[in-house]
């Protein structure tokens, strides 16, 4: 019986000794791709310039309208990251470029995309089932949308991200990545560029009213349908916008409406120009004119925009506004970073 | 002749001396608890075999024995079996008062079933049933057993209300008030000893509640002598569990020592991610002095226990995995199952125990206790990303519904209907493959080269340093009346706090509050640690085991006495108690929060409350088989650290509204006990006023994470409980039980909604919940069963249990007025505010055991129990509704309605069988 009863401890003393539930091997680091990954799988590439362009052909539309183009050829693409959503003005997308074609496009992801895909690393996508789509001028590679208003829509699930994202080798950020624009060369801007990094040398921040479009005053912030001038003297919840933000014109803003409780994150519109008396051509900008859209999420957003007449050098992506008939075109630009505004 | 004459002489010399050196042993058998008088014990007396019983006084006589050393053994339906040597000498010796330990008869339930029930709050109140103990009322013997599975509490109450000692110890969680099982779980042989009293029943201890009093008893004299080893396979909670206790007896030297160890280990049958890595150890030792008259005991035990947790999921889950148990905490990491929520926890208690038997009226005790340890809630964290979570509403394919998103939704159900890519489970994988690759100048810059983890695994932490004190008096009256007094001290610090557990292929973690980093533009408001941003001025780069997040102190120091008085006249008793003492409550902030820079660091504002508490038992023995008794209880007591303060994480501030709880109670029942023929039927009624909660949440309304503060909480219990066991034929007996109550909710609450990044108050006003039920527990139960045991050891049982009136937990923030919107109908609104009621259900278990008697000294035996036969997987024993809402896309005015609730489900038919040997 004694047998019995050491056993029974014996097992136990076994077992106290045994049982390790954390022990978990660190996995390998991720797989680095590269063309021949997606060419033994038998798809083609096509450059971003190409898709772009295809993109225009297939849909033949206007600029500002609706239109999708529902990729159902076994293409992928590929481009190196130049943008970066880390500080919240960019926002669930990334800007990839190719600088054979000196051509980029915006990939409509989730939030955080920085933490997955930092600049400088090459992304190649697999276009098969994603649907090229364009908002006000700008084409990007999304999925499908519900809504009827929507061209395409964000890659939002991580399992569809998974099956057409893929991580390239890390090529760092060149010079060459981004385009350099001054007051010498600024006319031969066109749309070729469009959601390229470009580096704005020695142009003007500039307050007041664009003689151009709807004629805005600048700066000026947006919600609810609704623009602000920053010296707007109507009231919100008792105080007038220019108190709300302290009379400091900021890259965006943030505060409350009316009674709502809850805060209303405002974009911010700041003007830089090249020639602030260029009335332009019928109700487009003239070139040499941009406008820096920040969103009231962005980090920077608090940060004053520099004083009217102050000369800076400006990195950011250029994109583009039109309304849904094409006109009130607008070269928009988007900071990736505060810092990425330098006062000469 | 002369031959003759010799034997004659002899004989007469012999049975002279005989006569001259006969004497007795007399005495009185009660029970620990209560002192009351224990009749038709079986007494035997070795050597002579002369047995007796002792009548309805519990009295019992031995004449005419030798003068020697006896061994007197006692054996008693429902108490231990007893022992004791007594020397009989010349004249009767009376041995006064012999003292039974009531035993548990059924196997105690292994608490571990309970545990699993984890909701996504921590602090979620009704994480463990009530009903644990079975004692030897018949009511709790049923219940405990049968209903558990059903996560019933009895007579609806909360498990803060149900008073748990050790060795006298009231050791309920000082933060939570919660029962505190957890701290000997699996030491299932070193804590069977237990007194339990039922209801508003008084026990020696303390007077206890309404949810009656369990007192663990670990003393090592009053543990059963022996080895005990068991064995046990099982696909409930853990797959194997061993377990080997010794307890010496009093030696005659007066020491007395036992151990135990245990382990428990594996997963189950359903929950997949789910395990047990629990151990347990128990070490006690006693002396006695002076022949008993000094005793002292000191008693270290402690369960490690390291247990993967399962969490609940909204139905569409369920049905797209196509049963009922999905566990949405685990992935695979190089192809083993990894869980994101794991609770680790090793809390050592010691104890040292003196009694003082100052006469034998007369005893004194004075008890210590010390808790310490740590005790970890692991969860998965990210600082940017989408959310990690396989079951985040947006994955699901109803979110594509809603968004019109037809052929996003058909795909998305096929993605879960097939498991592609594993989108069910956790992506451990991609955490790593994400974090390796996080070295960037910006980062680098600050904090020096490594990889910044976007993932890790946090484990937040409530660290407890629990101290009491207690002093009781016991003073048997000549008259046979009966004092006990206490007096009683606790003071507990309990560190919160936050540890990077494993950094998932990272090098550190930046110390920020991601969600002041979205509102604030400010460096310093997203600092968790103002004073280390100042110092270094950069946020920490934690590593695996530092701190982040957040740290405080809870403190709480607590006093009281109480006394009681117990007398009794023929078949009349009564006991005649009342407590008074107070709570000191305060936070105290070890980091200065870049948010509240001002009130953070250092002590809060000292919240003091009176406790206080009236008790009244009645009780009338009619005779032997019937007896009636009526209870009532009226006691105020202070409010939980839980609920004290609006965001112990971030600040000091109080809840607002804070006060003490009232509660009145009584009670009245019948029992009748004729043979084995017991019965027993209450009645009570329960009202509960000013309770507080708290809760944090991120409102869809306001876009912004907020305390919701309720206040003036009330409840209403009342109902009835019925046992019985009736004895049918040669061990063949039925049993039954019925729980039918009512428990509402009498107010609308008020609350206060607090933003949490700011301390703004967003809103105020009534949650509309009067007249609902109170949530988690069937309000009506039954049971009915036979049970057998046979004359050489075998047992049989069968039962069938039912449960009705069974409610899910409701969120406050829909029964608000903040969520109606102008575009809301009526229907609506009652919609929106619907309490959802269970099915019904029926569960039949059955059990079969035997055990063989090996040579008179060895017992080798099993049992195994089979529960819900019928293999029914669709019955709901919990759930929560979820705080968040749906924006509706498609209406002009904002409009909400609530995200799909959660659900845990009793699983299907499972087995414990259990080998176990003693001697």
């Amino acid at each position: 019986m004694k047998k019995i009863a050491n056993m029974f401890v014996v097992a136990l003393l076994a077992l106290v000794m045994t049982g390790c539930y954390n022990d978990f091997e660190n996995p390998a680091e991720g797989k680095i791709f590269s063309d021949e990954d997606f060419t033994a799988e038998g798809m083609s590439y096509i450059s971003i310039k190409e898709l772009k362009t295809t993109f225009w052909r297939t849909t033949g539309a206007g600029t500002g309208a609706v239109a999708s183009w529902e990729i159902d050829e076994p293409l992928y693409t590929r481009g190196k990251v130049i943008s970066s959503d880390r500080y919240g003005s960019i926002y669930k997308s990334v800007y990839l470029y190719d600088e054979v074609t000196e051509s980029a496009i915006e990939l409509k992801l989730n939030s955080g995309t920085y933490v997955f895909y930092s600049a400088g690393r090459e992304l190649f996508v697999k276009l098969e089932g994603l649907v090229l789509g364009n908002y006000r001028g700008m084409v990007s590679i999304g999925t499908k949308s519900g809504n009827p208003e929507y061209s395409n829509d964000n890659l939002e699930l991580p399992v569809m991200i998974a099956d057409h994202v893929f991580r390239g080798r890390d090529l760092g950020m060149q010079q060459s990545d981004t385009l350099v624009v001054n007051a010498s060369n600024y006319m031969a801007l066109t749309d070729d560029a469009l959601g390229r990094l470009v580096r704005f040398e020695n142009i003007e921040s500039k307050f007041g009213t664009a003689p151009w479009g709807y004629n805005n005053s600048f700066p000026n912030y947006f919600a609810n349908q609704t623009s602000y001038d920053v010296n707007s003297t109507e009231t919100l919840n008792g105080v007038s916008f220019q108190e709300m933000i302290q009379g400091k014109p900021t890259w965006a803003a943030k505060g409350k409406l009316g009674d709502d409780k809850k805060d209303t994150y405002f974009y911010g519109s700041a003007w830089f120009t090249y020639d602030a008396t260029d009335p332009g051509q019928d109700s487009n900008a003239a070139l040499g004119n941009y406008v820096v859209r920040t969103s009231g999420y962005a980090r920077f957003m608090e940060e004053a925009i520099p004083a009217d007449g102050t000369k800076v050098d400006l990195t950011a992506i250029l994109v583009k506004y039109t309304n849904s008939s094409g006109r009130y075109v607008t070269y928009q630009l988007t900071l990736n970073d505060g810092n990425d505004v330098v006062a000469k | 002749m002369k031959i003759k004459s010799l034997l004659t002489l002899l004989l007469a010399l012999v049975t002279l001396t005989a006569t001259a050196q006969v004497g007795g042993v007399k005495g009185r058998v009660v029970s620990r608890s209560g002192r009351t008088a224990v009749s038709g014990v079986k007494i035997q007396l070795t050597p002579g075999e002369q047995t007796t019983t002792s009548d309805e006084e519990g009295n019992f006589l031995f004449e005419l024995v030798e003068e020697g050393v006896y061994q007197l053994h006692f054996e008693a339906d429902e108490f231990e079996p007893l022992s004791i040597q007594v020397r009989v000498g010349k004249l009767v010796h009376d041995m006064r008062t012999v003292v039974l330990v009531p035993a548990v008869q059924q196997e105690i339930l292994d608490d571990a079933i309970f545990t699993e029930f984890d909701t996504e709050s921590a602090d979620d109140s009704h994480a463990l049933p009530t009903s644990l103990s079975a004692s030897k009322d018949i009511f709790n013997n049923i219940a405990s057993y049968n209903f558990s599975e059903m996560r019933f509490n009895v007579r609806g109450y909360d498990s803060q209300y149900q008073d748990v000692y050790m060795n006298g110890i009231r050791l309920n969680d000082a933060m939570t008030g919660y029962s505190p099982w957890s701290l000997w779980t699996g030491l299932n042989d070193a804590t069977r000893n237990q007194e339990v009293t039922t209801g508003l029943i008084a026990s020696e201890q303390g007077l206890g509640g309404i949810g009656g009093t369990t007192n663990v008893n670990t003393l090592p004299s009053q543990m059963r002598k022996g080895l005990r080893t068991s064995l046990v396979s099982a696909n409930q909670t853990y797959r194997f569990r061993a377990m080997v206790t010794y307890a010496s007896g009093l030696q005659d030297n007066g020491w007395a020592y036992a151990f135990s160890l245990s382990t428990r280990q594996g997963g189950n049958d359903y929950v997949e991610g789910v395990y047990y890595n629990a151990y347990g150890y128990f070490a006690s030792v006693e002396k006695q002095f002076l022949s008993g008259r000094h005793r002292l005991a000191l008693t270290l035990l402690g369960a490690p226990t390291e247990r993967g947790v399962q969490q609940a999921s909204v139905q569409e889950v369920y049905d797209l995995v196509g049963n009922n148990y999905y566990n949405p905490n685990w992935g695979y990491q190089q192809g083993e199952k990894r869980n994101a929520r794991v609770r680790d926890n090793h809390e050592p208690l010691v104890m040292l125990n003196y009694t003082f038997n100052i006469s034998d009226r007369t005893k004194f005790d004075l008890a210590t206790s010390f808790r310490f340890g740590r005790n970890g809630y692991s969860a998965l964290t990210w600082q940017d990303g989408a959310d990690p979570r396989p079951d985040y509403y947006r994955y699901l394919p109803s979110y594509f519904v809603r968004d019109n998103n037809l052929e996003g939704a058909a795909w998305q159900y096929e993605r879960w209907r097939a498991n592609y890519e594993n989108v069910r489970h956790i992506q451990w994988d991609k955490f790593y493959e994400t974090n390796y690759t996080r070295e960037n100048p910006v980062d680098s810059e600050i904090y020096g080269p490594g990889a910044r983890s976007n993932y890790m695994i946090e484990e937040r932490h409530t660290d407890q340093r629990d101290w009491n004190l207690v002093m009781t008096f016991h003073h048997l009256f000549k008259n046979g009346s009966k004092l006990n007094a206490g007096l009683n001290l606790r003071r507990n610090r309990t560190e919160y706090y936050s540890e990077v557990k494993d950094l998932l292929g990272g090098d550190y973690w930046v110390d920020e509050d991601k969600f002041a980093e979205r509102d604030f533009a400010s460096p310093t408001a997203k600092q968790n640690d103002l004073e280390y941003y100042n110092k270094y001025g950069h946020a920490r780069a934690a590593k695996e085991g530092d701190k982040y997040s957040y740290d405080y102190y809870a403190h709480v120091l607590k006093g009281g006495a109480w006394a009681s008085y117990q007398w009794q006249t023929g078949g009349f008793s009564m006991v005649l108690g009342g407590e008074i003492g107070a709570t000191k409550l305060w936070r105290e902030g070890l980091w200065q929060k870049g948010l509240f820079a001002d009130n953070s660091k250092g002590d809060s504002e000292k919240l003091d409350f009176l406790n206080y508490k009236g008790k009244l038992n009645l009780a009338y023995r009619f005779s032997a088989a019937h007896s009636v008794e009526v209870n009532a209880l009226y006691m105020q007591q202070a409010p939980d650290f839980k609920n004290a303060f609006v965001s112990p994480r971030t600040r000091n501030s109080v809840t607002p509204n804070l006060e003490e709880e009232k509660v009145l109670g009584v009670d009245a029942s019948y029992n009748l006990r004729y043979g084995d023929l017991k019965a027993r039927i209450s009645g009570y009624y329960t009202v509960i006023k000013d309770q507080t909660k708290l809760m944090s949440y991120y409102d869809d309304v306001n876009s912004s994470f907020t305390n919701f503060a309720m206040s003036g909480i009330d409840k209403l219990h009342f109902g009835l409980e019925a046992a019985v066991q009736v004895p049918i034929y040669r061990g063949l007996s039925l049993r039954g039980a019925l729980s039918w109550g009512q428990y509402t909710y009498t107010s609308n609450p008020d609350y206060v909604q607090t933003r949490d990044n700011s301390a703004e108050v967003l809103t105020e006003g009534k949650v509309y919940w009067e007249d609902f039920r109170v949530e988690s527990t069937p309000q009506l139960a039954a049971s009915i069963g036979l049970n057998f045991r046979s004359n050489n050891n075998w047992f049989l049982s069968a039962d069938c249990n039912y449960y009705d009136h069974m409610y899910l937990s409701m969120s406050p923030v829909y029964r608000t007025d903040e969520v109606i919107s102008s575009s809301m109908t009526d229907a609506d609104i009652a919609y929106m505010r619907r309490q959802e009621r269970f099915d019904d259900a029926f569960v039949l278990n059955a059990s079969i055991g035997k055990n063989w008697s090996i040579k008179y000294k060895y017992t080798l035996g099993f049992s195994l129990n089979v529960d819900n036969l019928l293999n029914n997987q669709d019955i709901k024993t919990g759930g929560y509704e979820q705080t968040r809402l749906v924006k509706n896309t498609e209406t002009t005015v904002d409009s909400y309605q609530p995200f799909d609730s959660k659900y845990f489900y009793m699983f299907g038919t499972t087995y414990y069988l259990n080998v176990y040997f003693r001697f």
